[in-house]
C-alpha cells in the first residue's frame, strides 16, 4: 500500500486558481465518501484551507494513482485536469509522510510557524475518521502527524514571536506592560499602519484609544472602531500625560513632538513608562525623546528590526522541528514494519485462549466435584500459563518484525505455530472494507503478503 | 554529624546538575532540561526537607542556631518560592538566579561555616523568642533575595528595551510592570518579617537589660537595611521616582543585607549565628 498527497498550495497556485478548489466545511463528508469511492483509494483525508487545497490518500498501488486522483478533482470541483495540472504537487510515501509532518508544524506556512493549520489538520482528520473514511494507517499517520505538531510549537519558540511590524509593536508594549487591560492608547495621525497596530492593541485588552488628527472628521470615524474619543492635535498635547502607548503616524514633514513636551508630559506621569511608535516616514517624533527617562521609542525600522529577528529566530527552530520530523517518520516506519504481525500475533493470541478453553472443558467434565471457587482458580492459573508460553515468542516476533528481513521472519514464524488459516481470516476480517472488484491489483492475503504491504513499494506513477 | 554531611554533599551535586539544567534551558530554550533541571531541584528540595526534619526531632528544636543551618535553612526556602515563581509566574530566568543565590550559600557553607550549632547561653531564657528571630530573619532574607533578583532582572531589560537590544533573553522574561510588581509585593512581604524579627530581638535584649548591645555593628547593619526598605516604600508611594530608580533601592537594601552578614566577624554576640 501507498501514501500519497495530491494538493496545490500558495506557492503553487495563486489565489484565483485555489479559490476554485475550496472545499466548505459541510461539503467535506460528501467530497470524503466520493474519495473512498475513487479506485485504488484505501483511506482518504482532506485538508482544505485558504492557502492548500490537498488530498491524502492510502492506495492499494501506484501505478495510475495520479490518474484517479485527478479524475476526482475533475469530478468534484468542476474543472478540467488541464486546468489544474500544472499547479500541482504528488508526494509518495516517505515524501507525502514528511509533508504532512512539515504541514502541521507550520514549516510549510506562509508564515513560518503559524499554529491554525494544526487545528485545520486535526478538524480536517477528525472529519474523516467521522465518515470513515480511514483506517489503520491514516488513524495512525495523522495522530502522529497532530502529537508533533504541538509537541514542535511546545517544545520550540517557532510560534512565538511576532512576524509582523504591527504585532512588534503589540510583543514591545507586552515586554513594557505585560497587559493593556488599563492602559490608554493615544494615535496620531489616522493613518491605516497605524489602525492596524491600535486594533492589535485593543484586541489584546487596550482601555481607552484616544485618536487625534488634523482632521476631527477623520478622527472620529477611526475613533468610532474602537469606541475611542476624537481629538485635535493640540488636545492631544495637552493630554499626553493621560497616555501610556503613543503610535505616530501623521505625514508630518517635521517632527510632531520633541523632547521639551515629552519632558513636561512625564512631570506629570510620575513614575508611569511611555511606549511611543514611531510608524511615519520621515519620523514624527524626535529620536532625542528616546533618551528621557521611561520613555521607550522605536521607528519603524526598529520594529522591522524585531521582525528580521524574530523571523531569524524562527528559521533557527525550524532546524530542531527538521530533526523532531525525522525522527517521527522513523517511528512510523518502525510502526509500518510491525503492521504485518499483528494478525499473526492475535491468531496465536486466539488459538492459546481456544486450547485453554477447550482444555478447561474437558477437565470439569472429568471432575464435576469441583466447586465455583476452585474452577476459577484452576482457570485463572492455567491462563497464566498460555500467556506465560506465549509470552516471549510475541516479543521477539514484534522485534524481529521490525528488522530488515522482518517478512520472512513473519511468515517462518506464521509456518512454525501453523497459523496460515487464521492469520488469513484474520487478515481479511480487518481489512478496510472495499468492493472486492476495486481491489483487482492486490493478490490474495496471505500473512506473507499482508507484511509486505506494510512496507514502501517503488513508486509507478 | 558524617549522615548529614554525606547528605550535604548528594545536594550540592544534585543542586549543580539541576543549575546546569536550568541554566541550558535559559541559554536555548529546552522544555525536557528545564524538566530535568526541576526533577533534580525537588530530589534536593526532599532530601533538605528529610534532613531538617530528623534534626528537628533529635535536638528537640528547629535548626537555625549556626550560620550553617542559617544557611541550609535559606536554600530551603529560596528553593521552595522558586517553585512557586516557576508554577504560577512561569518566569524561568528568576528560578535560575535564585538558585544561583541559593547554590553559591550552600557551597560557600561547606565549605567556611561550621557544622554544628550552639545555643547562647544568655538566650536559654528565651530560647522560643530566638527561634521566631531567626526563623523571620530568615524568610525575611529569602523574600529580599527574591526582591533584588526581579529588581536586577528589571534592571536588565529595561537597559535592553533602551537599548532596543531585542534577543531570546527579552522575549522570555516577564514584562517590567509585572518584575517592578514583583519586586515590590517580595519587599512587602519580606519588610513586616524583619520588622517583627527586630521587635523579637529588641524584647530579647529589653528582657536581659543588655542595652549596650543596641550598639553593636551588625544591629546597626540592620537598621541601617531596614531604613533602605523603609525609605522604598516611601519614594514608592509618593511616586516621584521611576521604577528603575525604585528597583536600585531594592538591590541597594540587599546590598546592605549582604554586608550585614559580614558584620558578624566583628559582631559582639551575633557570632554563633547567621543573623
Amino acid at each position: 500500500m501507498h501514501i500519497i498527497v495530491v494538493g496545490l498550495n500558495y506557492r503553487t497556485a495563486p489565489v484565483e486558481v485555489r479559490e476554485r478548489f475550496a472545499i466548505a466545511d459541510e461539503e467535506l463528508p460528501e467530497a470524503l465518501r466520493q474519495l473512498k469511492d475513487t479506485k485504488s483509494v484505501l483511506e482518504g483525508t482532506i485538508v482544505a484551507t485558504c492557502n492548500r487545497t490537498e488530498i491524502y490518500v492510502v492506495l492499494d498501488r501506484l501505478h495510475m494513482c495520479g490518474h484517479f486522483i485527478r479524475g476526482f478533482m475533475e469530478q468534484w470541483f468542476g474543472i478540467s485536469r488541464q486546468e489544474f495540472t500544472q499547479h500541482l504537487y504528488i508526494y509518495e510515501d516517505e515524501q507525502a509522510i514528511d509533508h504532512l509532518f512539515r504541514v502541521t508544524c507550520g514549516l510549510d506556512s506562509m508564515v513560518l510557524g503559524e499554529t491554525q493549520i494544526l487545528g485545520q489538520v486535526k478538524r480536517s482528520f477528525q472529519l474523516a475518521q467521522e465518515n470513515k473514511a480511514t483506517g489503520t494507517w491514516f488513524n495512525m499517520l495523522f495522530k502522529q502527524a497532530v502529537t508533533l505538531g504541538k509537541r514542535a510549537h511546545a517544545e520550540t519558540m517557532i510560534g512565538e514571536s511576532a512576524v509582523s511590524v504591527s504585532y512588534a509593536a503589540v510583543e514591545l508594549g507586552k515586554r513594557i506592560f505585560g497587559a493593556f487591560h488599563n492602559k490608554v492608547i493615544m494615535i496620531l495621525g489616522a493613518g491605516k499602519m497605524s489602525e492596524l497596530t491600535v486594533k492589535h492593541l485593543y484586541a489584546n485588552g487596550a482601555a481607552e484609544v484616544i485618536v487625534a488628527n488634523r482632521t476631527l472628521g477623520r478622527a472620529q470615524e477611526l475613533a468610532n472602531k474602537f469606541n475611542g474619543t476624537p481629538c485635535t492635535m493640540d488636545e492631544a498635547v495637552q493630554r499626553l500625560h493621560e497616555v501610556d502607548i503613543l503610535i505616530s503616524s501623521t505625514g508630518a514633514q517635521g517632527y510632531v513632538l520633541d523632547p521639551g513636551i515629552i519632558r513636561e508630559s512625564m512631570k506629570q506621569r510620575k513614575s508611569r513608562p511611555l511606549f511611543m511608535i514611531d510608524i511615519a516616514v520621515p519620523r514624527d517624533l524626535d529620536p532625542a525623546i528616546g533618551e528621557i527617562s521611561n520613555v521607550f521609542l522605536y521607528d519603524i525600522d526598529d520594529l522591522e528590526g524585531i521582525v528580521e529577528s524574530n523571523m531569524a529566530m524562527r528559521r533557527a527552530e525550524a532546524i530542531k522541528i527538521e530533526r523532531m520530523i525525522r525522527e517521527e517518520m522513523e517511528v512510523f516506519q518502525q510502526w509500518l514494519k510491525t503492521l504485518g504481525v499483528r494478525p499473526v500475533i492475535r491468531a496465536l493470541q486466539e488459538r492459546g485462549a481456544r486450547i485453554h478453553e477447550e482444555t478447561l472443558e474437558s477437565l470439569f467434565n472429568k471432575l464435576p466435584e469441583l466447586d465455583e471457587r476452585q474452577r476459577k482458580v484452576i482457570s485463572r492459573l492455567t491462563k497464566s500459563i498460555v500467556n506465560q508460553m506465549n509470552h516471549e515468542p510475541i516479543n521477539r516476533v514484534k522485534e524481529m518484525a521490525a528488522e530488515k528481513n522482518g517478512a520472512e521472519t513473519v511468515e517462518l514464524f506464521t509456518r512454525l505455530f501453523a497459523l496460515e488459516e487464521q492469520t488469513q481470516s484474520l487478515t481479511e476480517s480487518t481489512s478496510v472494507s472495499k468492493p472486492a472488484s476495486e481491489r483487482t491489483s492486490m493478490p490474495s492475503h496471505s500473512p506473507v503478503a499482508e507484511g509486505n504491504m506494510a512496507s514502501f513499494a517503488p513508486a509507478i506513477l | 554529624m558524617t549522615l548529614f554531611n554525606l547528605l550535604y554533599d548528594i545536594i550540592i551535586y544534585l543542586y549543580a546538575l539541576s543549575l546546569l539544567f536550568y541554566f541550558s534551558d535559559c541559554i536555548r530554550r529546552n522544555p525536557r532540561a528545564k524538566r530535568t533541571g526541576t526533577g533534580f531541584l525537588v530530589l534536593v528540595f526532599i532530601i533538605q526537607l528529610a534532613s531538617i526534619t530528623i534534626r528537628t526531632v533529635e535536638e528537640k528544636t528547629l535548626p537555625l542556631f549556626s550560620t550553617y543551618d542559617f544557611f541550609f535553612f535559606l536554600t530551603f526556602i529560596l528553593i521552595l518560592i522558586s517553585f512557586f515563581i516557576e508554577r504560577v509566574l512561569k518566569t524561568d530566568y528568576a528560578v535560575l538566579l535564585l538558585n544561583v543565590i541559593g547554590f553559591c550559600a550552600m557551597v560557600q557553607n561547606r565549605l567556611h561555616s561550621p557544622g554544628e550549632g550552639a545555643l547562647p547561653s544568655g538566650w536559654d531564657t528565651v530560647h522560643g523568642l530566638l527561634i521566631l528571630h531567626v526563623a523571620l530573619a530568615n524568610l525575611s532574607f529569602a523574600f529580599y533575595t527574591v526582591a533584588a533578583v526581579f529588581a536586577a532582572m528589571y534592571l536588565f531589560l529595561h537597559r535592553k528595551l533602551k537599548q532596543k537590544k531585542w534577543d531570546n533573553t527579552v522575549r522570555r522574561l516577564p514584562s517590567l510592570e509585572s518584575m517592578e510588581r514583583y519586586t515590590y509585593t517580595s519587599m512587602l512581604i519580606g519588610t513586616p518579617l524583619l520588622i517583627v524579627s527586630l521587635i523579637v530581638a529588641l524584647m530579647s535584649i529589653f528582657a536581659e537589660g543588655r542595652y549596650v548591645l543596641l550598639l553593636d555593628l551588625k544591629v546597626v547593619f540592620t537598621l541601617l537595611a531596614l531604613c533602605v526598605y523603609i525609605a522604598y516604600f516611601a519614594t514608592r508611594h509618593m511616586r516621584n521616582y521611576s521604577a528603575v530608580v525604585m528597583a536600585r533601592w531594592a538591590i541597594a537594601g540587599y546590598v546592605v543585607f549582604i554586608l550585614n552578614f559580614v558584620a558578624n566577624t566583628w559582631s559582639a554576640f551575633h557570632q554563633w549565628v547567621g543573623v
